[in-house]
C-alpha cells in the first residue's frame, strides 16, 4: 500500500469516528464560503480555509483572538523555507485534509460554526494525537508546530502569558 | 566599533562568477570553518569561504523568534530525524551554529579523549596535547566562567542540586561585554558573544579572504585521486536552490566544515561512499530530554545569560562506556519555542501557556556513542539530494532518558516547584515527587510521545588511524583522496559529554596549523604552538 493511499484510508476511519456528517449533507449544504484568499505561495484556498478553522481550536482560550490572516501568512512563509521533501509531505497532508473526505467534515463544521463545531474539531485533533498510528500522530505534531507557532510568533499574544518581549536596547 | 565584512558576495543577489581560483576553499563558516579560515588566512593563503546561509550581522538581530528561526536556522528549526523522533537545531548563516549558540564553553573531558585514543585509534588529541590549544582559544574568544549571578532559571538548577547534595558548577562563556540579555539563540544584538561571526570570520576577511554567502557546495570536483575544487549552487533568500552548479571553484586544497550532516552530505553527493562506506555513519546527537516545572513565582527564563550553571553529577554514572550518562543544564524559554514544545491543543495548551513566565526547565544531554549499543545515526540523501538523518532511539537511549527525567524532576521539586511537567506527550503536570516518579516510570518509551531534541550534531566523518574504521585520518585528511580535509564537529568518533564548541575550536585550530604547515604556509607567532 503506498503512503498516500494509506493516509487516505486512515484519515477516512478517523473521520467516521466524528459521525454525523455524510456526503449527502455535504451536497445539500454546499454553500461553503471561503475566506478571502490571500496571495500565498504554498497554501491554496482549501489550505487557507483549513487553517482558519483549525487555528482557533488548536490555540484554545487566548486573551486576544488570533489574527487568522497573519497565521496564514506566517505558515506560508515557514513552509516555503522548508526542504522540498518536507514541502511535499505537507502538500499531501493538506490535500487530503482540504479536499474530498476532509472537506466533508470541515465543511459541516464550517457551515455551522459554533461551540459544538469547535468541540468536534478539538475531539478530532485529540483522536489524531492519541492514535496508535504514527502517521496520524505525525500529522498532529506537524499541524501543531505550524499553527501554534504562527500565533505565538506574534507580539499581540505575549502580554497575556507574561512575556514582555525583547528588551529595548539603549 | 562596528565590525567590517569586506570581500563578500551574496549569491541570492550578486551575479555568480563561472570559475573562481583560490589556494584553499573552506565550505561552511561555523565553529570549524571559522577557525580554519583565520588560521589559513593568517598563514598567508588565499582563502575562499562558501556559506549556504545568509550573512546577517548584529544590526539584523532583533531578538525576535520568528525572524531569527527563519533566517538563521536549518529548516526554520524544524529539522528532524527521518522518523521525526528528534528535533535538530542547527545554524545556517555566516558563523554557522555559533551565531545562534548559547555560549557555553567546556574543555573536552579527559575520559572522552582517552576513550577516543583507546577505542577509535585517535592520536595527537590527548588532554595534554590539546591543552595549549584550549589556552589559545580561550584567550582568542575571551572564554571564562560567568561571574554575573545566574538568572533564576539557572539558579533553580543550582538550588535543586545543592539541596540534593549533587555536584554543580558555573559555566564558562565566550563573551565580551555581555549585557545579560538572554537572546544568544537569536543572534547577539550587541556583538558580545564571541561567535565566529564577530571573531575569526571578520579577521580572515580583513586579511583578504573572500566569502560567498547563499551558495551551497553541491559536490567536489575530483580528478583521479585528487580533489581539485567544488561546485556551487546559488540559493535564493528563502534558502531554496536558485541555480544548480553555477560556479566551479578551483582550489589547491578543499576543506569541508559544513558541520555534521552537512559535511557527509557533500561527500555523499560526490559519490564517495563507494570508496568509503562509513561516510555519514555514527552521527551523534547528545539527545536531549527536558523537564518543565511551574514555580511559585516568576522565573522569566527568557531573560539573562541562557546557560550559566550545569551539573555533571550523572555524566559518568556508569563509567565511560556503560549506561548513558548525562549533563544537566537549562534551556532559555521563549514563547514560540515553549508553545510548540507543549504538544497539546485547545484549553490544555492555552492554560499551560498562561503559566509561561513561571516556567523553569532543566535539560539533560545524553552522552551517545560510547557503548556498542549506542551507534548513533546515519546521514542519507533524499530524492532531492538533500540530507536526512536516520537515528532510531533504542532501549539504551530510553533508559538514559528516563533516568535523566527522574533526576531533573527531583531537582525541580527540591528547588521548590509546585508542579513538574516532563516533556512527553502523555505526561500531565504532577504535584509531588512521588507521583512524578511513578508517572515517569510509566511514560511510554516511544518515539514522538517522548519528545527529544538535539542542538549538538557530531560525527559522520569520524577520524582515526585505520581507513577501514574511519573516514578521515588523525590530521582530518580524507583517507582515500588527496587535497581534501574535514575540519568540523563531524570528525568526532563519539559524542563528547560537553557542549561541543570549545572542543571543535581547539581541535580544528591544531589541525589547521598542521595543514598550513603541510601546505607550506608561514605560521603566525602566536600559533606556532
Ligand atoms: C541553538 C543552539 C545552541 C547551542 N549552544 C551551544 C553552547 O552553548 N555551547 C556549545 O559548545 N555548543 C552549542 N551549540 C552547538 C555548537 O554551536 C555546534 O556544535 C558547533 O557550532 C558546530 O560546529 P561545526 O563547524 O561542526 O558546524 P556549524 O557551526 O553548524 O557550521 C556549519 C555551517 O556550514 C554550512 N553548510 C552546511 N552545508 C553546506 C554546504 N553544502 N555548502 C555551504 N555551506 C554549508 C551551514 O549553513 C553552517 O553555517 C549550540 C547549537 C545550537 C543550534
Ligand atoms: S546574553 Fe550576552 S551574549 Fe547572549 S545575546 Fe545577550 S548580550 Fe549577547
Amino acid at each position: 500500500m503506498n503512503r498516500r493511499f494509506f493516509l487516505k484510508s486512515v484519515i477516512g476511519t478517523s473521520i467516521t469516528l466524528l459521525g454525523g456528517i455524510t456526503a449527502f449533507q455535504w451536497y445539500q449544504n454546499n454553500s461553503l464560503e471561503y475566506p478571502e484568499n490571500l496571495p500565498t505561495k504554498f497554501l491554496n484556498q482549501d489550505d487557507q480555509l483549513l487553517i482558519t478553522i483549525l487555528v482557533p481550536v488548536m490555540l484554545g482560550d487566548l486573551l486576544h483572538t488570533p489574527d487568522l490572516d497573519t497565521s496564514i501568512v506566517n505558515i506560508d512563509e515557514t513552509i516555503i523555507r522548508l526542504p522540498l521533501r518536507t514541502q511535499a509531505e505537507l502538500r499531501e497532508l493538506f490535500d487530503l485534509l482540504g479536499s474530498s473526505i476532509g472537506r466533508l467534515v470541515l465543511a459541516g463544521v464550517w457551515l455551522n460554526w459554533q461551540q459544538a463545531g469547535a468541540k468536534q474539531i478539538s475531539a478530532f485533533l485529540t483522536d489524531w494525537r492519541e492514535s496508535n498510528l504514527s502517521l496520524l500522530q505525525q500529522a498532529y505534531t506537524g499541524l501543531h508546530q505550524l499553527m501554534i507557532s504562527s500565533v505565538y510568533a506574534e507580539p499581540k499574544h505575549w502580554e497575556a502569558i507574561g512575556y514582555p518581549g525583547p528588551p529595548k536596547l539603549f | 566599533m562596528t565590525i567590517q565584512y569586506p570581500n563578500t558576495l551574496d549569491y541570492s543577489v550578486d551575479t555568480p562568477e563561472q570559475v573562481i581560483e583560490c589556494d584553499v576553499v573552506i565550505v561552511g563558516s561555523g565553529a570549524g570553518g571559522g577557525i580554519a579560515a583565520e588560521v589559513l588566512s593568517r598563514s598567508g593563503f588565499k582563502v575562499l569561504i562558501i556559506e549556504e546561509g545568509p550573512l546577517k550581522t548584529s544590526a539584523d538581530f532583533k531578538m525576535k523568534e520568528k525572524e531569527a528561526y527563519a533566517e538563521l536556522y536549518q529548516e526554520v528549526t524544524g529539522r528532524q530525524t527521518a522518523d521525526k523522533s528528534i528535533q535538530i537545531l542547527q545554524g545556517r548563516a555566516v558563523g554557522g551554529s555559533t551565531t545562534v549558540n548559547w555560549t557555553s564553553s567546556f574543555r573536552t573531558p579527559k575520559s572522552t579523549l582517552e576513550h577516543w585514543q583507546k577505542e577509535h585509534a585517535v592520536n595527537g588529541l590527548s588532554s595534554t596535547e590539546l591543552s595549549p590549544w584550549f589556552d589559545w582559544v580561550e584567550k582568542r574568544l575571551n572564554i571564562s566562567p560567568w561571574t554575573t549571578p545566574p538568572n533564576t532559571n539557572n539558579q533553580l538548577l543550582a538550588d535543586g542540586a545543592r539541596k540534593l547534595g549533587w555536584k554543580y558548577n558555573v559555566i564558562p562563556r565566550n563573551v565580551k561585554g555581555c549585557a545579560n540579555l538572554g537572546y544568544c539563540g537569536m543572534g547577539c544584538p550587541i556583538d558580545a558573544k564571541q561567535s565566529m561571526l564577530v571573531s575569526c570570520i571578520p579577521t580572515a576577511l580583513n586579511l583578504g579572504a573572500k566569502l560567498i554567502s547563499r551558495a551551497r557546495v553541491e559536490s567536489l570536483v575530483i580528478e583521479g585521486d585528487k580533489t581539485v575544487g567544488v561546485r556551487l549552487t546559488s540559493m535564493n533568500n528563502l534558502g531554496q536552490i536558485k541555480q544548480k552548479n553555477i560556479t566551479t571553484v578551483k582550489a589547491k586544497h578543499t576543506i569541508l566544515s559544513a558541520g555534521a550532516i552537512g559535511t557527509p552530505a557533500i561527500m555523499l553527493r560526490s559519490q564517495l561512499s563507494t570508496i568509503n562506506p562509513l561516510i555519514g555513519k555514527r552521527t551523534f546527537l547528545h539527545p536531549v530530554t527536558i523537564s518543565m516545572a511551574e514555580m511559585p513565582s516568576k522565573v522569566n527564563a527568557f531573560s539573562g545569560a541562557p546557560q550559566s550553571i550545569y551539573s555533571d553529577h550523572f555524566l559518568w554514572r556508569d563509567g565511560v562506556a556503560g549506561e548513558l550518562g548525562y549533563k544537566i543544564e537549562v534551556p532559555p524559554l521563549h514563547p514560540l519555542l515553549v508553545s510548540t514544545m507543549l504538544k497539546r491543543h485547545d484549553q490544555q495548551h492555552s492554560e499551560q501557556m498562561k503559566k509561561f513566565a513561571n516556567n523553569q526547565a532543566n535539560l539533560a544531554l545524553l552522552r551517545d556513542g560510547f557503548n556498542e549499543q549506542s551507534i548513533g545515526g546515519s546521514v542519507m540523501l533524499d530524492e532531492y539530494d538533500y540530507p536526512q538523518l536516520n537515528y532510531s532511539p533504542n532501549d539504551m537511549l530510553w533508559r538514559g532518558a528516563k533516568h535523566a527525567m527522574l533526576s531533573m524532576a527531583e531537582m525541580q521539586f527540591a528547588a521548590g516547584a509546585k508542579k513538574v511537567f516532563p516533556v512527553h506527550m502523555d505526561s500531565l503536570g504532577y504535584t509531588s515527587w512521588n507521583e512524578t516518579k511513578t508517572a515517569i516510570n510509566n511514560l511510554p518509551q516511544e518515539i514522538l510521545r517522548w519528545q527529544l531534541v538535539s542542538a549538538h550534531v557530531m560525527g559522520g566523518s569520524a577520524m582515526g588511524k585505520d581507513p577501514q574504521e574511519s573516514v578521515c585520518n588523525n590530521d582530518g585528511a580524507f583517507h582515500q583522496l588527496q587535497s581534501l580535509s574535514v575540519l568540523d564537529g563531524s570528525l568526532f568518533p563519539t559524542s563528547l559529554g560537553v557542549n561541543p564548541q570549545l572542543t571543535i575550536y581547539a581541535i580544528i585550530a591544531k589541525l589547521s596549523i598542521k595543514l598550513a604547515e603541510n601546505l607550506g604556509g608561514k605560521l603566525p607567532v602566536d600559533l606556532a604552538i
